[in-house]
């Protein structure tokens, strides 16, 4: 048996075409991997950069409807080898009162549309394409071939039994494959190492090496299935036909076509739809608040006077404060019932284009090769469904950041869009005595009380009565992660399946060899 | 070398592997037709909606007042050969947002339904199944064109006769060049029919001329390929390692040259990042400046009484404001472009985007149906804004305060006099001059391999060691 593999092991290394293929296999894969690791700090920096803007500006928030509860999260160290949905980017999920959000954003959105329409590449789909059809030419000629050379006959001579010879041949393949395989792994693992920017932490480094394990099965896997169609051909040159455009279909064709399919088999709704019930909603919000202001008549304009600067209201008169606070906290709890509404309307929407690109995962099973690139996405934490699943999260912690707003009385107690201390001298103290000619904005009147409150507005920067204390604003501590398990609980139909098939191929290919005739 | 180019020819209609081609390939036209009609009939019906919404916004403008305060999304449509080349039809937005008042800015948006979560994935138009299927097919078809004669003894055979190596040459490359036009032209004739049956397609002078130009463009690629083919299959010592060797090229070529385009654009030209953000601060700073300085308009009755002196000053701030934001985002759009510029020219190494960028900028779609539309776009905010400055100083109890709503003229307007967007086709001239580039990049290569095969057969041993 180990004589066996060792000739099989000895064919395949010292063969012109493994040394070209490997030296292309390890240009390309480790290519890829510095292409992703570069990526991922460009990412990572503007991550830093995104999250550092928003802490800036919330910290300077001294009322609450300038707070941006947007939480982000930074990129995936395992996305520089397999990229995924989510890609090398961070992610991010925004939202406010208006608007429940459905899915995470890559942070790196905010690059033009237009670079939308490239595709970019990684290590696993260097795997995928390249890798396996290295595992393809090992394994096309492989028993036919050595029957049109007259070799089989010769080995089949000797007293070993035929299932030994079919396992010798799979082990030797295999192993050969794992060559180049391990090689460019290595290699790319030492990019990933030398960039700084890429902490591997948790279980990271199980996954890396469980993705090992995955590839060498995936590359089984393909080897065992040309081994399957040279044993059911006699000739080398059908054999390899075969597998060439089995390869072509299952690898170039299934990246187009499977999205192309689901496209067909989902009917995109128009976004027009949803964005006329947005639309009404608007309008419905509108007439509610104007429906309250004739119910609730405001006071006269003086009193409503004050300093708007960021949609921050500052020196108003007490009565006109007031009405103003009634006034927002019917506005907020109206909005709050319209996101909900919203939600459902644009989930309705956008349901359809959602399902459709999980069917594209779905149905990656379909090949042998999309198969496997869909198991690395899961495995390194960015396909379709971690995405998805941050967003939930999102959603979830929209919901106590509003039961906690709530709970401070935000809302109804005028702190959402003012900062003034109680005892705050407002901008026209007597508003009684001011007459609609001195209104005007042009007025030496209205004039000398905006210079006053500029001045005013100077010094209130230092005082601390206006700052927020947010210390005990929740903060965004989901899990939004897969732990190791629940990334296995995705993967476990792709896996069943890739094993299947190997299994499968490998007992046609014994059973076939069985009676295969060496003449 | 009609008899080498017939005996291929016979050859190859006899063989496996050839027919497995056929088949593939049909399959592949036949998948484009069923999932572009589908596709077409789709896009189609949204765009009747989008037209219907878009008709609405100026049938809802009464009076010139609410023509200004309006907002209008303008739209390119559907080129009609999205099944040839889909060529960003998905990703580019196609669609502005555009609205006459002072101080706003027009900013792109997406004229149709975009699915983002589908991002990562490439489409199947025609242009796909020729930069992927068809050059594989080549690689297929001519990888032991030369080896396989030698293994097998033939060559030495063949060039006995009275037959010099470069017509040896011609005949096999153009036996296989005519076996794979004739079947690429089969595969697209019946992706046609099928469009045109299902109703989606109207057969026009349109259509076919971009169907020449992809044709014509689509022969001279796998030409390419099949030069290489042959000139890689002389050089090699066996077939399997040409096959390996070609492979290798072909994905290097053909899958990773592109896909690298993206990051090189990025980290030559900065992304313009959230710029929306910083749009909105410095309009806002901007406003709150103005309140500050005690410029904001009055109630119209109060403002009458010292003829609009205080608005007037307004408008004219407005109006610098508007200047200044649409100048701004008009330098971000420039930078996208400059950006995608960049990667085009990186994929522009890659043989296949030679014939994508060839067929594109001949048929005018892509980038350069994009570029066009934006161009059109916003000149057309300027013969709107023309058109209601014409229409407001026609009316003389109007106060003249253009683009500010409640200074212009409230009588009313037949909405049907607003002009409306109409994009114009890009004219051929400038199509042919935008070819140039990939065109020749393309014919360049195209004769390097046609050199380089030639070379290589002629250097090339007669038997097999």
């Amino acid at each position: 048996m180990w004589i066996l593999i060792r000739k099989e092991l000895l064919e395949n290394l010292l063969t012109l075409r493994l040394g070209v293929a490997l030296v292309f296999c390890v240009i390309l894969a480790v290519m890829a991997t510095l292409i992703g690791s570069l990526d991922y700090s460009n990412n990572l920096d503007s991550y830093a950069a995104e999250s550092g803007n928003l802490n800036d500006r919330n910290s300077q928030a001294t009322t609450y409807n300038r707070i941006d509860p947007t939480i982000m999260v930074p990129p995936m160290p395992l996305s520089v080898l397999s990229r995924g949905n989510v890609s090398t980017s961070g992610q991010g999920v925004f939202f406010g009162l208006d608007y429940v959000p459905i899915t995470a954003w890559s942070l790196s959105d905010s690059v033009s549309r237009l670079m939308k329409v490239l595709v970019q590449i990684d290590f696993s789909t260097v795997v995928a394409l390249l890798l396996s059809f290295l595992a393809v030419v090992l394994g096309f000629d492989s028993i036919c071939g050595e029957r049109q050379r007259g070799t089989l006959k010769e080995m089949l001579s000797n007293p070993v039994p035929r299932g030994h010879v079919v396992l010798a041949k799979l082990v030797g393949g295999v192993i050969s494959l794992c060559v180049p395989f391990t090689l460019s792994f290595v290699l790319s693992l030492l990019i990933m190492l030398a960039n700084p920017d890429i902490q591997l932490e948790g279980d990271d480094w199980l996954r890396l090496a469980i993705l090992f394990g995955l590839s060498c099965l995936f590359l089984a896997q393909i080897f065992s299935l040309s081994l399957m169609v040279s044993a059911l051909t006699r000739d080398a040159s059908t054999a390899l036909t075969i597998c060439l455009f089995g390869w072509l279909v299952a690898g170039i064709g299934y990246v187009s076509f499977l999205p192309s399919m689901s496209r067909y088999g989902v009917d995109e709704p128009s976004a027009e739809i949803w964005l006329d019930h947005i639309r009404d909603l608007r309008e419905e919000r509108e007439q509610h608040m104007e429906e309250w202001e004739s119910t609730h008549p405001p006071p006269p304009p003086a009193y409503l006077q004050s300093l708007e600067r960021k949609s921050r209201v500052r020196y108003a008169h007490p009565v006109g404060f007031d009405w103003q606070r009634r006034r927002t906290e019917e506005e907020l709890n109206k909005r709050l019932e319209i996101a909900d509404r919203g939600y459902d309307y644009q989930w309705e929407n956008w349901k359809p284009l959602n399902s459709e690109a999980h069917l594209v995962d779905s149905w990656a099973i379909l090949s042998p090769v999309t198969n496997y690139q869909v198991l690395t996405y899961q495995l390194a934490r960015t396909s379709l469904s971690d995405r998805m699943r941050f967003g939930q999260l999102g959603r979830d912690y929209r919901r106590t950041w509003i039961e906690y707003m709530r709970d401070k009385g935000v809302f109804s107690n005028g702190r959402w869009f003012s900062d003034d201390p109680a005892d705050q001298e407002p901008m026209i103290p007597d508003p009684e005595a001011v007459t609609e000619a001195m209104l005007s904005p042009d007025s030496p009147f209205m004039q000398a009380r905006m210079a006053w409150a500029e001045a005013q507005e100077l010094q209130a920067a230092e005082d601390g009565r206006r700052q927020l204390d947010l210390t005990n604003m929740p903060k965004f501590g989901g899990r939004w992660k897969r732990t190791l398990g629940e990334s296995f609980e995705i993967m476990m139909p792709g896996l069943l399946v890739l094993i299947l098939i190997f299994g499968l191929s490998a007992l046609v290919t014994l059973f076939r060899f069985d009676t295969y005739d060496p003449q | 070398m009609t008899a080498v180019l017939l005996h291929q020819l016979r050859d190859n209609l006899r063989s496996l592997r050839f027919q497995t081609s056929l088949i593939v390939l049909l399959m592949f036209f036949v998948g484009n037709g069923i999932i572009y009609a589908h596709k077409m009939d789709r896009v189609a019906q949204e765009a009747e909606l989008a037209t219907h919404s878009d008709e609405s916004r100026y049938e809802g403008a009464e009076t010139l007042r609410q023509a200004v305060s309006a907002n209008y999304k303008i739209r390119a449509p559907e080129a009609g050969i999205e099944f040839i080349l889909e060529a960003g039809s998905d990703w580019f937005p196609y669609g502005m947002n555009v609205s006459p008042e002072s101080g706003r800015f027009t900013n792109l948006s997406h004229a149709r339904t975009v699915n983002y979560w589908m991002r990562t994935f490439e489409v199947m138009d025609w242009g796909v199944i020729v930069r992927y299927v068809l050059s594989f097919l080549c690689i297929v078809l001519s990888y032991n064109a030369i080896s396989g004669e030698r293994e097998g003894g033939t060559l030495r055979l063949v060039l006995a006769n009275p037959l010099s190596r470069g017509q040896f040459l011609m005949g096999k490359f153009l036996a296989h060049l005519l076996t794979l036009s004739v079947t690429l032209m089969l595969g697209s004739l019946i992706s046609l029919a099928i469009l045109a049956l299902s109703g989606v397609l109207e057969l026009n002078g349109m259509v076919a001329r971009s169907y020449l130009f992809f044709f014509v463009g689509a022969v001279f690629y796998a030409a390419l390929f099949l030069l290489l083919g042959m000139g890689i299959s002389a050089v090699a010592r066996t077939s399997a390692t040409s096959l390996v060797v070609l492979i290798m090229t072909w994905t290097a070529l053909i899958v990773v040259i592109p896909q690298t385009s993206y990051l090189i654009a990025i980290r030559v030209v900065e992304p313009a990042g959230f710029y929306f953000d910083q749009l909105e601060d410095f309009e806002n700073q901007f406003r709150e400046t103005m309140v500050a300085e005690g410029i904001a308009p009055r109630q119209p009755e109060l403002a009458r009484v010292d003829a609009y002196a205080l608005e007037h000053r307004y408008a004219a701030k407005l109006n610098e404001l508007d200047g200044e934001l649409n100048q701004r985002v008009r330098a971000i759009e420039q930078n996208n472009l400059r950006q995608f510029s960049i990667a085009r020219g990186v994929n522009l190494l890659s043989p296949g985007f030679a014939f994508q960028y060839t067929v594109e900028a001949l048929l005018g779609t892509g980038i350069h149906r994009f570029r066009t539309f934006r161009d059109q776009a916003n000149q057309y905010r300027s013969a709107l804004r023309e058109f209601l400055r014409a229409r407001d100083g026609a009316d003389p109890d109007s106060p003249h305060l253009f683009f500010v709503p409640d200074f212009m003229s409230d009588k009313p307007l037949d909405s049907s006099l607003i002009p409306r967007f109409h994009l114009q086709p890009i004219p051929l001239g400038e199509r042919l001059a935008a070819a140039v580039v990939p065109l020749s990049i393309l014919l360049l290569e195209t004769v390097l391999a046609f050199f380089f095969a030639m070379h290589a057969l002629n250097r090339s041993e007669l038997a097999a060691p």
